[in-house]
This record gives structure tokens, sequence and C-alpha cells, in this order.
């Protein structure tokens, strides 16, 4: 095991779906011990979902969205219908440093689980709870899947077309990745007082707060100017050109922007100073703002004619702001995410294989993290109970016998 | 006044516009002490950027910049200056971070790359983030937050219709600077992480931050689906499992998930119509496979005859999941956000009054500090080079007619 900077960190992990499992991964690829607890009572939802065809049963969890959130990770399976389960978390609960959940409002206290009851087993812990719309407030018990959540926290209200409708954001999750990359930072800062002072606490982590905080334009637009600021697509207030350019072949475009004169005069000097481009009204960046649709169409005569990698470099070889609207396949392949190691290859005990995109974590020191193969449901049982707790393989055999560990 | 999450972390900040700002903002909102940087006269990029009060540019009114910067300190320093270089030596003496979002090659043009800065303090931890990261072919590529996006894939799958059309529907990329936003609490997650290691070995170390691997980042199912599958996506619903969740109201558009379970408080929420009760949509198949063709139609026609208000009120009462899309002053006058205390006054010397939002997640012991807001251009000169560098009077004076501060 490397030497990570969460080597001593314990996580206990009751998440599910999305937002939750995302926020643990960033514990696990920092090195922290991140322990699922599963049931066999169901599979995780999120391993019943888009597998890609034809699949064993037994072979799901290695593939698919899961696997895309739960590398690096640890399981243990309980019953949670039987009472001797919960004494047995209770008990595991006195190794844990961290406790992570995004079940609906009210779910862990039923359970005994909550953070008042956590804080008696272990003044330490510090949990966090991911939800919709927070733990206490107007909108506490409502459930909240993405889309809805992009619709709250205004994401949608601003994406889309200048004269088009509203719309969902592109990457599936999106308002659930952004809240749970707000939530590992909460939980760092979190364990930074406790270095200090061993106390633990409770975040209280609202996707929808999450959201506002990191996509604020429009709400700080409305706060300064009162305006109600609409969709820009890809432009921008201060720039021009500041677009997305056609390119040769099929759905291939290219993205260019110019933040001064100096980068205009080098994207001119690239398209070979064609005559339209000595035109006055061209000049400055307020002439280019205020005839940016002609501006776009003339710049489009000269990318349509490129293809849209090339023009990338060609742009950036002179100065220029540009890149290309890189596709899935285009960015999984790209040499330079590539060279850097965004793409990680995580292989399994029988020596399967599997690829994904690493965190963007990247350290001179530490490295770039831990990467494991996401567990089966139970894969560390043994060592959870033994090792941690210190069950006997007897007791351990025992309990599950009784469906305890189950 | 409870004690602060990040009490004792000292935090120097050598960045501008969003992403390093970001970062410096997350670390200062739980009681850090962050000094910010900024270069003499016209100071960080954000200052021109706006929004501005009556739309009058005043380096001292960008609202982009006021929420930027809360809780931070501010001095002013030309770094291009050998005796401001000196000067900045000094804070990266005192400094536990140093946060920074700058062109690598400027870095190494004002001798401040990692090597360097290492040499003058082995326990910082420095932060940088660039568009494409310090390592691979396009290390030194410029950027901005459209360039973020569209290499990124994010833009390529936005913005996510039900009927696209190449033509119509270019790649989009996300509103605002999110992008940068996003970049900003990577680097505050990666700067904590290297603080915990600088705890443990007593030594720093220099992250690389990629703009392009932060946003590709949320991408990761498509990308585990191209890789497990050979799937590719574009701006369309192909290969989505759910349908599309907006439906246009009278005066708005809503988002509401109806996976099948859901169904039943669908038909309740529209007063139970005859067609909705139609025996074949009561399995998952029958519902959302068989018949939706003919159900989404009749379901947009009745939602168009009630405002969004109506139907989140008459969904919510079935505990459906569903938004209204809010716009900024929905956001900003919601009784949810104002019950749970979210949206935060700053104060500031000279823009005054601001209702911004507050912090991103709630803390129990150590609740994020009720906000100062963001100091004016040198504000804290005096303070940070007179108290606590020590720096004499005189060599204050010399130092602010020479221009470095």
């Amino acid at each position: 095991m490397q030497n990570l900077p969460l080597k001593n960190i314990r996580v206990l992990d009751f998440t599910q779906v999305r937002v939750g499992p995302q926020i643990t991964q960033w514990l696990a690829v920092q090195g922290a011990e991140v322990i699922r607890v599963e049931t066999k009572l169901r599979p995780e939802s999120f391993k019943m979902t888009n597998n890609p065809g034809n699949l064993t049963q037994a072979a799901k969890y290695r593939v698919g969205y899961f696997a895309s959130l739960n590398y690096s990770k640890h399981s243990i399976t309980v019953n949670m219908k039987s009472q001797k389960s919960f004494d047995l978390i209770k008990d595991l609960l006195k190794h844990i440093d961290i406790v992570a959940e995004n079940f609906r409002t009210g779910v862990m206290e039923k359970w005994g689980l909550g953070y008042n009851d956590l804080k008696k087993i272990n003044p330490g812990i510090i949990l966090i709870s991911a939800s919709g719309f927070g733990r206490t407030g107007l909108m506490k018990d409502e459930p909240a899947y993405a889309p809805v959540i992009d619709g709250f926290s205004g994401y949608s209200y601003v994406n889309g077309y200048p004269d088009g409708e509203p719309a969902e954001a592109g990457a599936r999750g999106f308002s659930d990745s952004i809240a749970a990359y707000q939530g590992v930072f909460a939980l760092m800062a979190a364990l930074y007082h406790r270095s200090k002072t061993g106390e633990g606490q409770f975040l209280d982590l609202s996707m929808s707060e999450a959201d506002v905080a990191l996509g604020p334009e429009a709400v700080i637009e409305y706060a300064v100017t009162g305006r109600v600021q609409g969709r820009l697509g890809n432009s921008d207030k201060n720039m021009a050109p500041h677009n997305v350019y056609r390119c040769l072949g099929n759905d291939q475009w290219v993205a260019i922007a110019c933040s001064n004169d100096k980068e205009w005069k080098g994207l001119c000097k690239v398209m070979g100073n064609p005559k339209w481009t000595k035109d006055a009204k061209f000049h400055d960046a307020a002439g280019r703002r205020a005839h940016k649709d002609e501006l776009d169409a003339l710049i489009e005569t000269w990318t349509v004619k490129q293809d849209h990698l090339q023009a990338m470099k060609t742009l950036q070889a002179a100065g220029v702001i540009a890149g290309a609207s890189l596709k899935v396949e285009e960015l999984c392949e790209d040499p330079h995410i590539k060279e850097r190691g965004f793409l990680v290859d995580i292989e399994y005990p029988d020596k399967s294989v599997i690829r994904r995109s690493a965190l963007p974590y990247n350290l001179s020191v530490s490295g770039k993290g831990n990467y494991t193969h996401p567990p089966e449901a139970g894969e560390n049982n043994q060592s959870v109970f033994g090792k941690i707790m210190g069950l006997s393989a007897e007791k351990i055999k025992e309990l599950e016998k009784e469906q305890v560990i189950y | 006044m409870n004690a602060q999450a990040l009490s004792g972390l000292k935090v120097l900040e050598y960045g501008e516009f969003v992403a390093a700002p970001y970062c410096g903002k997350l670390l200062a909102d739980l009681g850090a002490d962050v000094i910010k940087v900024e270069k003499p006269v016209t100071g960080d990029r954000a200052r021109e950027n706006g929004p501005f009060p009556q739309n009058k540019p005043d380096i001292e009114k960008s609202g982009l910049f006021l929420y930027l910067n809360t809780n931070k300190r501010g001095v002013t320093l030309d770094l291009k200056k050998a005796a401001g270089r000196k000067v900045f030596h000094e804070l990266v003496k005192w400094a536990d971070v140093l946060i920074e979002n700058n062109p690598r090659q400027d870095l190494l043009k004002l001798g401040l790359d990692y090597e360097t800065l290492h040499e003058i303090n082995p326990k910082l931890v420095v932060t940088s983030i660039t568009y494409f990261g310090h390592t691979g072919p396009y290390c030194d590529y410029k950027g901005c937050d459209l360039i973020a996006n569209h290499t990124s894939v994010e833009a390529v799958l936005n913005p996510c219709y039900e009927v696209y059309n190449e033509d119509l529907n270019p790649p989009m990329k996300l509103p605002g600077h999110s992008g940068d936003f996003l970049s900003g609490v990577i680097a505050a997650i990666n700067t904590m992480s290297a603080v915990f290691a600088a705890q443990q070995t007593g030594l720093g170390q220099h992250i690389d931050l990629s703009e392009q691997e932060a946003v590709a980042s949320i991408v990761c199912h498509e990308i585990g689906d191209y890789f497990d599958a050979g799937i590719t996506y574009q701006r369309d619903r192909k290969y989505r499992w759910e349908e599309s969740p907006k439906y246009p109201c009278s005066d708005g558009f809503i988002m509401m998930n109806i996976p099948f379970q859901f169904w039943e408080g669908v038909v309740r929420m529209m007063d139970s119509p005859e067609w909705a009760q139609n025996p074949e949509y009561k399995t998952p198949v029958g519902l959302l496979h068989d018949h939706w063709k003919e159900i989404q139609p009749r379901l947009i026609a009745w939602f168009k005859q009630h405002t969004c208000a109506e139907v989140v009120k008459r969904a919510m009462a079935q505990r459906l999941d569903i938004s209204i899309v809010q716009s900024a002053k929905e956001i900003s006058d919601n009784p949810m956000f104002e019950e749970r205390g979210f949206f935060v006054e700053i104060d500031h010397k000279k823009a005054g009054k601001l209702k911004f939002p507050g912090a991103p997640c709630k803390f129990s012991v150590t609740p994020a500090q009720a906000p100062h807001a963001a100091p004016l251009l040198g504000e804290h000169n005096a303070e940070v080079y007179g108290g606590m560098l020590g720096l004499k009077p005189a060599k204050l004076s010399k130092l602010q007619e020479s221009g470095i501060i």
C-alpha cells in the first residue's frame, strides 16, 4: 500500500447511487480504507443499471456505473433486518473515523445510527449526510435525483442556447458530481479540525445548496443588478470571438476564444488574414462583441475547412485560445490525456481488467492515489470482522450461518 | 464564536479570476488565513468582470470578485520586479499553502516554479491549476472555461435534448464559469490532502491540477461505458434509460422524474383522468416502453394547462420528485433556502449590502464564518507587510513609491 495522506482513516460507507459513492471514492483514492456496507437482501441499484448486455449477474458488479464510482473500496454485507447486525455495526463504529450516507432523511435515525447515536459510540466520528435539500427545513423529506436538482439550483435555467429552452446538463449526474466534490472538501476540513481537537461533527450536505454555491453567477447578477440572466450558450459577456465553430467532418467542432487584441491578431493570421478581418468594426473587443453573430459566421467559413484537432494545434501554436470539442472516444484515445495518466487500468484478482477515468488527484510526492478493483458484495467480510474487530473465524462463520453477516 | 475548521492554516493566493480564488475562498470561509496577492493598480482580472451595480465598471464593485474573495486579506505586489519577488519570498516562508492558477511559463519566467519555492520553504504545499496541467503535449496550451468544457467531453453531451439535430445543436459549454469553479473545489480537496501529508512527513509537495481533467471527471459514466461497451454519446437521449424529465407549464418549465413507482402519484396529481388509468400502464414495460409515446404528449398537454407553482404543489402532495426550473430570482427568494439560512449578507465598504450564496455544506461544530467582505485592492498592505512581515515604514513607503506595492 502506498503512503497516501488518508492511509490512517477508516470510512463506513452506507451510500448508494451517485452522490454518496462519489464522495467516498475520493477518500478511497486518497488512501482511506472505505468499507461499503452492503446486503445480499437486495443489490445496489447501480449494479443493475445500464450494464452493457447479457452479463451474468455475478459479472455485473465489475462493469457499468457501479464500477465507475466504487473502485478502491472494500465491502461487507450485513442483514439490516436483524438486530444482531446493528449490534455488529455499532461495534465496528468504534473503529471508524468517517460515516457517509445518502438515504432519505430519517433512515439512519430509524436504525439507531443517527449522528447523536454515533457520537455516543465514538465522539470522534464525522458523519456526512448527502441529500437533495438538506436534513432540516421545508424540503428535508423530498426525494431528489439529478435533473430535479439541476432545475432547483438554477443550472438548467441558464443552461441552453440563447434562443432555446432551458436544458438538463450534459454529463449524467452533473449536479450529483459537483455536490459530491463540495462534500469531499467539507470532509477534509472536518478531518483537519479533528486532527487538532479530536472532535468529530455532523456535515449536512444539501445538493441544492452545494450546487448554487458552485454555480452562483446568475444569483450574483441578480443580487448586484436585479437582472435575471438568461441563457448564453457558448458566448461570453466580455470575450468575442468566444464560441464553437464547425469543422470538417460529421459533428466536429473547435472552440475559439480571444481575450485580447493580440490573440485576435493571432487568429486572423492563422486564418490567412482574409479581407473581412480588416473591417474596423472588428478591431477591438467592443466592436467584435457588438457584431458577434456576423463575426462567428465569418470565422466558420475558415474552420469549416479545417480538421478540428489540427485547428486546435495550429491556433494554440499561434498563441490563440482554442480547444477541439472532444467526443468520449477522442478523449479516451487522446495522447495528452494518456500521457498524464488520467485513464487507469484496474485489475481484478482473476486478472481481468477494466479501464476508468482517474480522479483529478495529482500530487508530486503522494502520487495519483490508490486504484484497486470495485469490491464484490461481502468481499472483505473476513478482514473487516476478523482483523479490525478481532472476531474469530468461528464467530464469523456462526454469524454467517445466522444470516447476520449476509 | 465557535472555532473554525481551518483555523491556523496559512494560505497564500497568487491567482486570479475564478479557479484559484474559489479554492482560496473555500479555505478562507472555513477559517484559514488567506492572503491574496494582486498586481498593483488593476488587481485580479475578476475585478473587471462585473456584474456591476448600475452597470458602471468599478474595480471595487465587481460581483464575481466580491463573491470569490470573501474572508481574505488582500495585498498588492508587483512580481515582475525583483524587489517585489523578494517580498513574495517572505510571504512564501510564512505560508503553509500557495494556491495559484498562472500559466506554467509565466511562473518559470518569474522564478516561481515549484523547485524554487520548495527551496525557500520545504514545507510549502503548492497548488497549481492550469487548463491542461504541467505535463503532457498540451501543457502550455492556453485555455478558459470554454476550452475546459469543450476538451473534456462535457460540451459534446450538452445540452441533453429529446430530439437533436447536429446542424442546430452545436456542443455547448456549461453555464457561467462552471469548469473554473469545479476546478477550484477539486484544488481545495487536493490541497487539504497535501496538508495532511505535510502533517505526517513535514514536507510539502506540488499539486498539478488540469481543468480538462477536472471537468472530464464528471463524465466518468460515459467514459466507463466507452471502455466497457464502446458506447459513444452525443447530445441526445439515445443511451439514457430515463425519459426527458423536462415539461413545459403555462409559465415556465419544471423538471420531474417519473420512474414507474411514481406513476400512480402522477395520475392522482392530474386528478385521475380516465386515459391515465389504462390498465396497460400498470407495468413498467407497459408504461415506459410500450405506451410512453402516447402518454408523453398527454402529460405535456396537462402540464401546459397549469402554472409551475400549481404543478409543484400538486406533485409534492403526492411525494413526487419535482422542481421548478428556477431562475436566479426564484432561487434568491426560495423559502427553503431562507429557512435554512443558506444566503448570507455581505456588507462591502464600496458596493454596500449584497445577498450572496453561503456555505456549500453545514458543519455542526465548526460552521462557516460570517463573511467578511472581499478586500479592497491593497487593503491589507500595511497590516501584512508592516505588521506581519515587520517591514519598516521607510521600506514600505519606498516600495509604494516604486509601484511595487
